[in-house]
């Protein structure tokens, strides 16, 4: 049976039809630490992170290289781990009870838990991505090569048409941007570009699993092109930022256009064929020492609403704490979920954890997944 | 307290909210209240129902959202499969039986239905009205619409969901006379309580299986369910009812 489950999930790997539009008003690649934060990244973000949210920010880093290095990201929603989980091997002091019976006992105890996996995969949705960012950030100007994949397998008992269905949803964008700020005679005014050339895909397809033959139509293998090809084009994002330092408090304004003009996507892939303009206002306050500070952060992203997207996808808030700049937690609200998460910054190693809820559906509670990311940067 | 230590108080308080729980703030059941929640749709609130085993609760919240708009049909399926659920259709039985057996339809989801045997005769009496409301909900969708795969989205799933609980149907109503209480046997002892309109509707139903219009995946319950009414017919008897009390016989042999 489990057999039976994996080849229908290869079948429709294989398979594609449309595309739903996954990546709307946010950027196309995140920091984990932002993310902790509840994503609000316009008026204060983190590393090649700076790039993709508010390129205007390079210009407030304290020294020329703000940073150089790589980065890597693991995501693992939280069902997926319960489930490694509850199937990893026992110890060897266990029980023993498997080594101890017949060969019928171990044939019917391996029957009932592939049974039990085939159950646990069709009640819990697997969604695991990786993530890779290699950048050179200064002063004057940033560039990275940036990757992020995520795949995301899920099945109902009942789907929405009443029978259950099995979905397979996978993400990728990759790239290299390449952003500059530009100082303006006013101080605390900071305008930023960044340019980018992006590589995009976001495949759904979907089968009812009482249809065998429905299912057997994704095993087509001239369909797997679909899955992995992508759609290309050149995009440009414009910030501005307000910057009004005091002695233990700073104030910070920022808004952006993302995909000025409609980036247009062109290739194979189902889509997304265009990312829409989307323009965002954010608003930060941090409250410092030398070397201790608080963030408050919160952004309004996609104010005319290109992407139809329910308020609670476009509200981004949270509080990032760094403490003699080489420990970091955040919190916030992501997608109207908590979402937390810790770095710690080993000098020429960074660690980050987060934890965040990215809702797939179009209501809160319809399709969440609960993530944890986990990040290993090497540079300075 | 200096606007400072506001500040302090806010971010400790955001970092507090934020590990309590992991609800959205705009969830209109666990969320913030002093925001406009964001409500899911009748079908998200039903299938997620439906997810949870909760059937009785899907009826609840689909019965009165076709009776305010009954023109949205992507509701129907919906309240079908609640019916199906709540009249004991393990439907995930079947879909899995399905694709792991290379038994015949019939035999792969006929091991999914309640029985006489599994459960007592007035809860059966139940489930079979449960499944024949299933079968109802469903032929309730206009024809044209039903088969229009442009004008309703889920045509051809609602057709293969249609199958299998006529299917159902068709076999839990000829089950209730063939199948022993006690034993869980085919016999023909329950026969004796079954009229001759019974016994016409056994084959009706069955024949109804068969009606229904053709799409992938309902080929195979089509033949394996018609199969039986053709065979029933096929056997010696003046009547409807002695045609089914030989079908029997051959089943016990």
């Amino acid at each position: 049976m489990a057999r039976s489950s994996v080849a229908i999930a290869l079948g429709m790997i294989l398979g594609a039809q449309a595309a739903h539009a996954k990546k709307t008003v946010e950027p196309v690649y995140q920091d984990p630490f932002d993310l902790a934060a509840g994503g609000a990244s316009l008026t204060r973000a983190s590393k090649e992170g700076t790039l993709f949210s508010n390129p205007a920010l390079l210009h407030l880093a304290s020294g020329f290289i703000r940073w150089i290095g790589s980065s890597t990201t693991l995501t693992i929603n939280k069902e997926s781990v319960n489930t490694a989980r509850k199937f990893l091997p026992k110890s060897a002091g266990g029980s023993g009870g498997a080594s101890s019976s017949n060969s019928s006992t171990t044939d019917s105890s391996t029957t009932n838990s592939s049974t039990e996996i085939v159950n646990d995969v069709l009640k819990n949705p697997v969604r695991v991505g990786w993530g890779e960012a290699i950048s050179l950030l200064t002063r004057r100007v940033g560039g990275a090569f940036f990757s992020r994949f995520e795949l995301d397998l899920g099945a109902h008992e009942y789907g929405p048409a009443g029978l259950p269905q099995i979905e397979l949803q996978t993400e990728s964008y990759n790239g290299f941007a390449l952003g500059a700020p530009v100082p303006t005679p006013l101080s605390w005014l900071i305008f930023g570009v960044t340019a980018k050339y992006i590589m995009a895909s976001e495949e759904y397809v979907s089968a009812d699993l009482v249809d065998q033959t429905q299912v057997t139509k994704y095993s087509d293998p001239k369909m797997a092109k679909s899955l992995y090809s992508q759609n290309s084009g050149v995009g440009l994002d414009a910030a501005a930022l307000l910057f009004f330092q005091g002695s233990s408090l700073d104030l910070t304004m920022a808004a952006k256009a993302d995909d000025i003009g409609d980036t247009q996507l062109s290739g194979d892939s189902s889509g997304p064929k265009q990312l829409k303009q989307v323009t965002s206002a954010g608003l930060g306050l941090t409250l410092h020492t030398g070397a201790d500070a608080i963030h408050l952060a919160a952004d309004y992203r996609d104010i005319g609403n290109a992407y139809k997207q329910p308020l609670f996808k476009r509200i981004y808030a949270g509080t990032k704490v760094t403490l003699r700049q080489h420990l970091g937690v955040a919190a916030g609200f992501y997608q109207g979920y908590p979402s937390m998460g810790a770095e710690v910054d080993l000098f020429f190693l960074r660690l980050a954890l987060t934890a965040y809820t990215r809702e797939l559906g179009d209501h809160p509670g319809v399709a969440p997944r609960r993530m944890y990311m986990f990040s290993l940067s090497t540079g300075f | 307290m200096t606007w400072l230590s506001k500040l302090t108080g806010l971010s400790l308080l955001v970092m507090l909210v934020s590990c309590s729980g992991d609800h959205n703030l705009w969830d209109c059941w666990s969320g913030f209240k002093r925001i406009k929640c964001d409500k899911p749709t009748a079908e998200q609130i039903a299938q997620n129902h439906l997810n949870n085993g909760d059937f009785s609760a899907a009826i609840e919240v689909l019965t009165p959202a076709i009776a305010d708009e009954p023109e949205n049909y992507a509701r129907y399926p919906l309240l079908a499969a609640a019916y199906a659920g709540r009249g004991g259709i393990d439907i995930l039985g079947i879909a899995r039986k399905q694709i792991g057996s290379s038994d015949s339809a019939l035999t792969s989801f006929s091991a999914f239905l309640p029985t006489p045997n599994t459960v007592d005769a007035e809860t059966y009496q139940l489930d079979l009205a449960d499944v024949a409301s299933a079968v109802a909900t469903l032929r309730a969708v206009p024809s044209n619409i039903l088969t229009d795969s442009e004008a309703f989205p889920y045509s051809a799933s609602a057709i293969l969901e249609l199958t299998i609980y006529q299917s159902s149907y068709s076999i839990m109503f000829l089950n209730q006379f063939i199948i022993s209480p006690t034993t869980g046997t085919i016999t023909a002892d329950q026969l004796a309580n079954m009229t001759p309109e019974q016994a016409e509707q056994v084959i009706t139903n069955l024949l109804a299986v068969g009606d229904l219009p053709q799409v992938s995946g309902n080929s195979n319950m089509q033949s394996a369910v018609g199969a039986i009414a053709t065979t029933i017919n096929d056997q010696p008897g003046a009547t409807t009812k002695d045609k089914i009390a030989a079908y029997v016989a051959t089943q016990n042999k």
